[in-house]
């Protein structure tokens, strides 16, 4: 498997002059080609953190993080990010946003039309092509800002709790899809969130967070998704193996 | 809120001429504080027909909105795009806000001799004073409007791809236009309130001219006819630029 991601012990600070401990301590990991990596943790563990700095949005002030063997100084197209609200651009529709990454790459009329096509078609939004995006319910808009995502191609796609704003039931849809959509596409995924069960229904590898170290304290490789893949009724929640799974993160957390 | 107007106007007219019912005879002696609107209206079409001041009703017209919309468009050529500059370099601001604090309170007579002076009393004098005007209000506008751009609208076009130039175009400008417009009004309300200081000194046409020649020979219908024509246009043009900014900015308090 090929390393895409190296984060070599990293801490961030927001704010190096006040008293308060960093927002990550020590984080150590790797993004491989095809993985699809979970972060789980509570709120204030520092996981959102450990993606901005990813993205390049926040620069660690002890270790670095490399992409293929570059640090990463900034944001840039190699990787892709879904944020947590889907920050559409309000003033172009559906297709606009989802051509802007291709249309800034200078790709042709032609080839940004079947690139739209193709994405809107996988996150089944394409009948709203020409919608305005404040038109469209919250699950249409991130899978909007997903297919956004994936048309500019990243090397890694990393997203920031992407269903956390959306109810239960949009929640369960939108995980069917993206795990499709990860497959389907070769996509490489770097997943935050704080729901057990999505982590472990998604993931290939979950690395669990804690809050009192700002770090990483236990990692675990899955194959649920893959089972999922295969049959996205399979009742994998329900197994003993899964249970005591989720039972040992919940006490892990609990910590 | 069209029809809300409607009947505030009633109420307004009603009560002015209930109020100046008793000059309803003419002839009364010497010039009244409020002329009834019978006198208002007669000395309109009186004026529309053989003019006013040695000028006709268009010629004082045109005189008057020839200098604010000359002064209004120079005002949106300069300000904007220094606003905007502002927006993004903070040294720039410091020099041009500092300047553009001081002037700005400033009652436009307490400079207008020194204008005169140096462009002497034609045309030019009066189109920098209203320029000067409403330059403040457009620049601040457009300084808070690139301050204000949402961040992680700019951080998703960045991981989209987008260099300086294309965040400033796909992302900045469009943030940017309601508050520009919101600029653009408000200079366009200052200037006209500055239309008749300009037109005080030397002036030899517009309505602005007209209102202080007719204040001078006691004439209060005439004032009153420059009024109600400068509000009504100034009305009519606010009304003009909501309609386009509902236009082209579709999705303001959309998203």
């Amino acid at each position: 498997m090929k390393k895409i991601i190296e984060i070599n012990n990293i801490s961030v600070d927001y704010d190096l002059e006040d008293d308060q401990e960093p927002a990550i301590n020590n984080v150590s990991l790797d993004i491989n080609e095809n993985e699809f990596v979970c972060i789980l943790g509570p709120s204030g563990c520092g996981k959102s953190t450990l993606l901005k700095a990813i993205a390049g949005f926040v620069k660690p002030f002890k270790g670095n993080v490399l992409m293929n063997g570059v640090e990463i100084i900034g944001p840039d197209k190699l990787r892709g990010v879904v944020f947590q609200e889907p920050n559409l651009f309000p003033w172009y529709n559906v297709f606009q946003n989802v051509a802007i990454g291709p249309k800034l790459g200078k790709t042709s009329k032609i080839e940004i039309n079947r690139i739209v096509d193709k994405y809107l078609a996988q996150v089944e939004l394409l009948e709203f092509k020409n919608a305005k995006v404040f038109e469209l319910s919250g699950g249409q808009k991130q899978r909007v800002a997903i297919a956004r995502t994936l048309a500019n191609n990243p090397e890694v796609i990393l997203m920031d709790e992407p269903f956390g704003a959306l109810d239960s039931f949009t929640r369960q849809k939108m995980q069917t899809m993206i795990r499709e959509l990860w497959n389907k596409n070769n996509a490489t995924i770097f997943f935050v969130t704080h729901d057990i069960d999505e982590a472990l229904s998604l993931a290939t590898k979950i690395y669990v967070m804690r809050s009192g170290e700002k770090s990483i304290v236990m990692d675990y490789d899955l194959n649920y998704t893959f089972r999922l893949l295969k049959n996205p009724k399979e009742r994998v929640y329900e197994e003993k193996e899964f249970i005591l799974l989720k039972d040992e993160i919940i006490s892990l957390l609990e910590e | 809120m069209k029809f809300k107007r409607t009947i505030v106007w009633t109420v307004v007219i009603t009560l002015w001429f209930l109020f100046t019912m008793y000059q309803l005879k003419e002839g009364f002696n010497g010039a009244v504080v409020i002329p009834n609107p019978y006198l208002v209206i007669k000395s309109f079409i009186n004026i529309l027909k053989n003019g006013y001041a040695s000028h006709t009703l268009l010629q004082h017209a045109g005189a008057s909105f020839g200098r604010l919309f000359t002064a209004i468009l120079i005002a949106v050529l300069t300000a904007i795009p220094l606003g905007l500059l502002c927006g993004y370099v903070k040294k720039i601001e410091t020099v041009v806000s500092t300047i553009v604090e001081f002037i700005r309170p400033l009652p436009p007579l307490a400079y207008y001799t020194i204008i005169i002076l140096a462009t002497q009393i034609g045309n030019t004098s009066k189109v920098i004073l209203l320029f000067i005007a409403a330059f403040a209000p457009m620049y601040i506008a457009c300084v808070q409007a690139v301050k204000q751009v949402r961040k992680d609208y700019i951080l998703s076009s960045q991981t989209l791809g987008a260099n300086g130039i294309q965040i400033f175009r796909n992302v900045v400008l469009p943030s940017a236009l309601p508050n520009i417009f919101t600029g653009i009004r408000t200079a366009i309300g200052v200037a006209y309130t500055t239309l008749v200081s300009a037109e005080m000194v030397a002036a030899k046409s517009g309505l602005g001219y007209m209102i202080l020649y007719a204040y001078n020979v006691f004439q209060t219908e005439v004032v009153f006819v420059g009024i109600i024509l400068i509000g009504i246009s100034a009305v009519l043009l606010d009304d003009l630029l909501k309609f386009t900014e509902k236009k082209l900015v579709f999705w303001k308090g959309q998203a």
